[in-house]
Order: structure tokens, then sequence, then C-alpha cells
């Protein structure tokens, strides 16, 4: 049986292109388009496609938000997000919202086939390019309770333990006295301390000096 | 003096008359005389300032010393432009006669404000451009060029066994077109960063240096400890630039290995710091296109009613914050 395949695009060229190269192999049939939230919505509930191709900025709506729509409706679709967009914010919203799968506009054919093909079995699709990106974009954040000091900050804190006064760090650390104010702040801040004495405290603890 | 003025009215008059904030002051300082602008530019309680020093009238650190230098006599003469005084902008003129020195203010609050609404309009002008040109190449002229390729593409698979020489062609094509496709989207993303209109600030600046970390030209790393709460969308796009800025400047000029991004949010202050390891600058001896740079960041600062500091020194990197108010916006 043929996959039957929804392309959600607001460009006309592209949905032209991809509908022409679908159509040329023999599993696939390309069985209607849209380009408005509304379109999408109710021609899947009436022509049950097996995969819709979502686009994400689309001029009149959203692909996020349109997928997040779909399964709210029950909808067993299954979504393959084809964006323009590689971030990796795109891509965790775009799952999160449901999406079976997410590859690029820049994506080769054959991927593009794979791809259809995998979330049609019901398993996750996702070009290389887009699960690398996924990856950066998780491992960046730091923990919560991890504090990061950059090393001039741990200068001034070690300094300011050692009771130098601004002066005194500025010049040993050829910056403004008002940069070591700034500093001086962004550690209280960063560290959820009050006053200097949690300063120094800290730096004792923290064993930097 | 005002014994004299007071015999020559006509005298009294023109400094009256005069347009600007008139004082005159002795050789230690003691204030001789003023007209009506002076009372109201520089004296906090609107009593006459005959009488009081003008040091004590100026109590902003640049003025105290330029003042002090006149009254010592290292100093003959001084001009400050746009000095913050009391919530007004002042030019402040000081010139050393014999016994005397003469002092003109000149309020210029109103032309800042001006000066400030045009930069702020173009400024928006240019983002909006850019934004317009941005979305163009993302949304217009990016997804044709991936229609072409797959098109191509699907020539080549057709062809495959009746021309294969073409076929390996028209692969090759493909490739080439892939790297425009992927050309173009980087610039789209450096004309306008979707990311920072639909995801906000931190996002915005997460994916920015997640970019140069890929490249692989400079460890890079953003410390955020700001909730991200929505900021004026101007802000965040302003922010944003002066960041782009700091980043290519410790690439392309300091030549950074290492790089720290930072936002702090204070009860009421938000503060970027930029901190690179590079050559470092002197900031009184800069390349053009650095000067430009700054220069931009300077104006950006300006426009969010914020403060730039910018320290650094040849070969030892530099620090850069700009800190916004939180409460104004």
């Amino acid at each position: 049986m043929n996959i039957k395949i929804y392309i959600a695009d607001d460009h006309a060229m592209f949905r032209d292109g991809i509908k022409a190269m679908l159509n040329a192999e023999s599993q696939f049939e390309v069985i209607g388009e849209g380009d408005t939230e509304e379109a999408i919505l109710s021609d899947c509930a009436r022509l049950q496609p097996d995969v819709i191709l979502m686009d994400i900025s689309m001029k009149d709506s959203d692909g996020i938000e349109v997928t997040r729509k779909l399964r709210a409706s029950n909808s067993e679709v299954k979504v393959l997000a084809v964006s323009m967009h590689n971030e990796s914010e795109y891509i965790k919203r775009m799952l999160d919202s449901g999406a079976n799968g997410y590859i690029l506009k820049s994506t080769g054919r054959n991927e593009m086939i794979t791809a259809i093909k995998t979330v049609n079995e019901g398993a996750t699709f996702l070009s290389n390019e887009v699960s690398q990106n996924l990856l950066k974009g998780l491992n960046t954040p730091q923990p919560k309770n991890e504090i990061r000091l950059t090393p001039r900050e741990i200068e001034v804190l070690k300094m300011i333990a050692e009771e130098y006064s601004n002066q005194e760090i500025a010049d040993a650390l050829f910056i403004s006295s008002r940069t070591v104010d700034t500093h001086r702040r962004n550690l209280l801040e960063k560290l959820g301390l009050k006053n200097t004495a949690g300063l120094v405290k800290y730096a004792i603890t923290q064993k930097y000096i | 003096m005002e014994q004299l003025l007071s015999q020559n009215s006509f005298l009294r008059d023109v400094i009256d008359e005069a347009p600007y904030g008139v004082v005159v002051f002795d050789a230690s300082g003691v204030i001789l005389l003023e007209n009506e602008l002076a009372r109201q530019f520089i004296s906090h309680d609107n009593q006459s300032l005959v009488k009081r020093n003008i040091k004590e009238m100026f109590q902003v650190f640049e003025m105290e010393e330029l003042l002090t230098q006149i009254i010592e006599g290292s100093k003959e003469s001084f001009d400050v432009m746009e000095l913050v005084f009391d919530e007004k902008v002042l030019t402040v003129r000081c010139r050393k006669r014999q016994d005397w020195s003469i002092l003109t203010v000149q309020d210029i609050t109103k032309w800042k404000h001006i000066e400030m609404t045009a930069v702020q309009s173009i400024i928006e002008t240019q983002e909006k451009e850019r934004q317009r040109i941005a979305t163009e190449i993302h949304d217009g002229i990016g997804p044709q060029i991936s229609t072409t390729i797959h098109q191509l593409e699907t020539i080549a698979e057709n062809i495959k066994e009746s021309d294969p020489e073409t076929a390996t062609r028209l692969e090759s094509i493909v490739e080439q077109s892939n790297e425009v496709s992927s050309e173009l989207r980087s610039i789209s993303h450096s004309l306008m960063p979707r990311v920072l209109l639909d995801f906000g600030l931190t996002a915005a600046l997460q994916t920015l240096v997640n970019r140069v970390n890929n490249s692989n030209r400079c460890k890079i790393e953003f410390i955020n400890s700001f909730s991200g709460e929505a900021l004026d969308q101007s802000i965040e796009l302003n922010l944003y630039r002066i960041c782009q800025e700091l980043i290519n400047n410790a690439l392309k000029h300091a030549k950074a290995t290492y790089i720290f991004v930072q936002l702090v949010k204070t009860e009421e202050h938000l503060t970027l710091m930029v901190e690179d390891d590079g050559k470092g600058f002197d900031l009184n001896n800069l390349k053009l296109s650095e000067g430009i740079g700054l220069s931009n960041i300077e104006m950006r600062t300006k426009v969010m009613n914020g403060e730039l500091n910018i320290d650094s020194a040849p070969g030892r990197g530099s620090v850069v914050t700009v800190e916004i108010s939180l409460h104004e916006h």
C-alpha cells in the first residue's frame, strides 16, 4: 500500500518540487497540501494521510502549533518536520509538540525518502545535522546548582578575600575599578550572597585562598 | 565685581540676557557672579550661587578634577561636552583669566533627546531592513534553492542508468548548491537571528555561542543567570547585536582563544559582560573597523539608556560591560 502524504508548507514552489519528487516514487502518493492552520487541520481530518511534511515558519501559521493541535485532537498521523531552521530550540519545540521526525529543507532526496518511510513505520527520524545540533543544544546549559565563575572573577574573588581594595584589584588586573565593582556585584548575585563577608567565607570554603 | 556690575547696568543686562549660564569665580573658586540660567542649571536649591564655591556646586568626579586644576593653575581652560548632571545634559566651558575664571553652561538635554530619537529610528530602520532581507532569504530564496536541488536529484536518479556521466555531473551540481544553501542560511542568520524573535535573548545568545563553538575557532562559554523573562524586543535586539559585535571583535581582531559571555540579573539591572583572553587593545589607538564596531556598541547602549564600560590593555584581553536598568523597560 502506498504511503499517503500531505504537504504543509507555504511555498507553492517547494510543495510542487516535493510533490514531483515523491510522486515519482512508486511507494508514495501526495494526497493534499495546505498552508494555513485551518486548512491543514481540516484536510488531515478528512483525508487521513499517513505522514504530514510540516514546515515550521509559515506565513499564516506555525508548524509547532499545528502539530500540537493535531496531537491534542488525538490524530495519529505521523508528523515529519521539514524546515529551514537547524537551531536546537526549533528542533526541541517541534519534538516536544509531538513531531515524529525532523529534517532540513536542504536534506537530500534519499534522506527525505528514508525519513518518510521511517516515521511511517512508527520510529523517529532525525537527520544527521539535526541530531547533532539537538545534542549540542542539550549539552550546553549548565546544571543549575553548578556556579560557573570566569578566571577573572576568581582572581577578583581571591583579592577581595585577601582584603585588597577595589583600586588595588583594578591595578593588579589591569581593569578599571568600575569593572572590579561590576565583578563584585556579579559575584554576589551569582553566588547568592549579600556582602563582602559572604564572599570571603565562600573563597575560604571553596579553598580559593 | 558685583559692585562694578551694579554700576553698569548695561553689562549686567548683557550677562543676564546671554542664552547660556554664566558664572565667574575667583582664584580660590568662590563665585562672584552668576546669571539666572546658571542658577537654573547648576544650583540644586535654586538659591543664588554667589559666595559659594564652584567645586561644591559640581560634585561630579570629572568636573571636580578639572575645576581643581583650574584653581591650582595647572590648567588654563577646559571644555566638557555632554556632562550628565542632575538629569540634565550640559556642555560646560571654562576659561581662566588673571584673577578670575569664567564658566559657561549650556543645557543640551533637549538636543541630546532629539539626537537619541534620531539614532533610535536609524537603528530601528536598519534592523527592519535587515529583517526584511533575512526573511526574504530564509523563507524565499532558501526554499526555492532547496526545490531546485530536489528536482536536480530526481533527474539524476532517473538517468542514473541511462546516462551515468550526466548523473554524476548533476550530483556535483547538487553538492555545490547545497553549499550555497547553507551559506544563505548563515547570512540570513547573521542578518536577523530568528531564534531571537521566536524564543528571546537567552536562547539566541546560546545559539550564537553554539555556532562559534561549532566553527572550532575559539572556545566560548555562555554563563546565564537571567531567567529569560521577556524584555522589550528592541532591547533584546540591541543586547544581541552588542554581543555579536564583541564576539566578532574578540575573534577577528583580538584572536582570543577563550571568550566568556555572561548575563547577570540583579534586582534592578541586567548586565551583559563579555570577557576575552585576546590581544587586547589600546582604546586610544583603535583600528578603523574596531572603532566603528565600538561606536555602534556605544550608540546601542545609549539608546537603551544603559552604561557601557570597556576595559582593555594590550596583551591583557578585554572586559566589556553593558548595564541596563530593568525598571525603565
